[in-house]
């Protein structure tokens, strides 16, 4: 790319303003700029990251299988750090529903992630499982804070309810914990939209798996237990991106790949592409999605190979290199991960 | 002088964007805004990486021929803005 000495020293929002407004050639050498830009503060930051601090009691941990919950009541504040404790492991359940359906949550969670992984809690070393509930007012999201707390909103009723009525929710978010003690993908562009549909897949998986729901039988639709009337039916569909709701603009190919600014690079957009080759995979296998093709995107998930900036076409060669080790190289496994990266026109070497 | 706040990010992932005249503010959203024209306010913290889903808002604020943009990433967002994103917020439509 050519250098851009003006560029270099504008700030990013004055030089989206001159992308919109100026001629193609430069709006694709400002575009190009921004996009390194992002990519060195990213850097810094993923280096960061992975000094991931662990609670208290973190070393405490045992022989594994026994989640560590802490539920906190925030009151509705938006203070960062855990409000007031209302449920710890062991405890039976009180008179809040949002309290009890975010340790219900986490529990099955964990047991996904124990019982068909063995994977013992974020880190797999036991690290507690701290959930935040009623942040904020009327807070229509739900989020992991990267150190080790998952916060959730009551919603407005319009757009998001209680965002802790999501089982694949609260998966997605505690997996967003996983995802950072593994790959620790960075969240931006590619890598962060296969972050995204990481904790999209495994979210999903929680909530079939307890439904006991095979790849035919499951909806495959994210957030449908939390929406709104404006959003319904879902927020995302795996089966069908870009067709949950009025909004949805979800590409389920590359093809179809949303360049934007917005949304760390549509990390919340392209990760429908992802979502449907895990899809694919699925329902071509017929079984339980959390068996082979969680196994498999577990596996990779876990794979030294995969770097913080892996791309789709990284981790869709790494899948299918597990899924060949695992299953044999010309396995019904192996196939229809290829089949499901070809679904979404990824290639896979 | 006129704002345009969106929202972006989120569990969601859904952009939120509201445009207001800031003579339909309460008198010290107006305040807090005249401030911002000439302050960067920011938090006591840098948002901490490695976390997911939260919201990003980027604050534009039109005074005559003048624009001045200001960013914030959740957790990291002052106290002191956060009525003004909370009013503009329950303004906003959804932009796709």
């Amino acid at each position: 790319m050519s250098h851009q000495p003006l560029a270099c020293i504008l700030p990013p929002d004055l030089l989206l303003k001159l992308a919109q407004e100026g001629s193609a050639e430069h709006r694709s050498t400002i575009l190009q700029t921004l996009e390194l830009d992002h990519t060195f503060r990213l850097r810094r930051a993923e280096l960061a990251a992975r000094q991931l601090a662990r609670p208290a009691g973190a070393l405490t941990a045992g022989a594994g299988g026994t989640p560590d919950r802490s539920i906190y009541d925030q009151e509705h504040s938006t203070a960062d750090i855990p409000g007031t404790l209302v449920r710890k492991e062991g405890q039976g359940p009180v008179d809040d529903r949002s309290v009890n359906q975010a340790y219900d949550g986490f529990g099955l969670t964990y047991k996904l992630y124990w019982d068909v992984y063995h994977r013992d809690s974020i880190d797999d070393q036991g690290m507690p499982i701290q959930g935040l509930v009623h942040y904020g007012d009327a807070y229509d999201n739900a989020f992991w804070d990267g150190a080790g707390h998952m916060f959730f909103g009551d919603g407005d009723g319009h757009l998001l309810t209680d965002t802790t009525k999501g089982l694949d929710v609260i998966g997605h978010e505690l997996t967003h914990g996983v995802t950072q003690h593994e790959a620790n993908l960075t969240y931006s562009g590619q890598s962060g939209a296969l972050n995204e549909s990481i904790s999209d897949v495994f979210g999903s998986l929680v909530k079939q798996r307890h439904l006991k729901q095979t790849a035919a039988k499951a909806d495959w639709l994210i957030g449908a237990d939390i929406v709104g009337p404006e959003l319904a039916p879902a927020l995302r569909s795996m089966k069908a991106p870009g067709t949950a709701n009025k909004y949805d603009n979800q590409p389920a190919d590359m093809d179809h790949y949303v360049h934007t600014s917005s949304d760390n690079g549509g990390v919340h957009t392209n990760s429908g592409i992802p979502n449907h080759a895990f899809y694919v995979t699925a329902i071509t296998l017929k079984g339980k999605a959390w068996e082979a093709p969680g196994n498999i995107w577990y596996d990779a998930l876990c794979d030294p190979r995969v770097k913080p900036n892996t791309t789709f076409a990284k981790f869709a060669a790494v899948t299918l290199r597990h899924a060949r080790s695992r299953y044999g190289t010309t396995s019904v496994q192996a196939d229809a991960v290829r089949a499901g990266w070809d679904a979404v026109k990824v290639r896979v070497r | 002088m006129h704002l345009k706040l969106v929202r972006s990010g989120g569990f969601a992932g859904l952009d939120m964007v509201a445009t207001v005249d800031t003579d339909d503010l309460p008198a010290e959203q107006q305040d807090l805004v005249a401030k911002l024209l000439t302050a960067d306010l920011q938090g006591p913290g840098m948002s901490r990486s490695g976390g997911a889903d939260q919201f990003s808002y980027q604050l534009e604020i039109h005074h005559g021929e003048r624009t001045v943009s200001r960013h914030w990433e959740e957790p990291a967002v002052p106290e002191t803005v956060r009525p003004l994103l909370a009013a503009l917020t329950r303004q906003a439509k959804p932009a796709r």
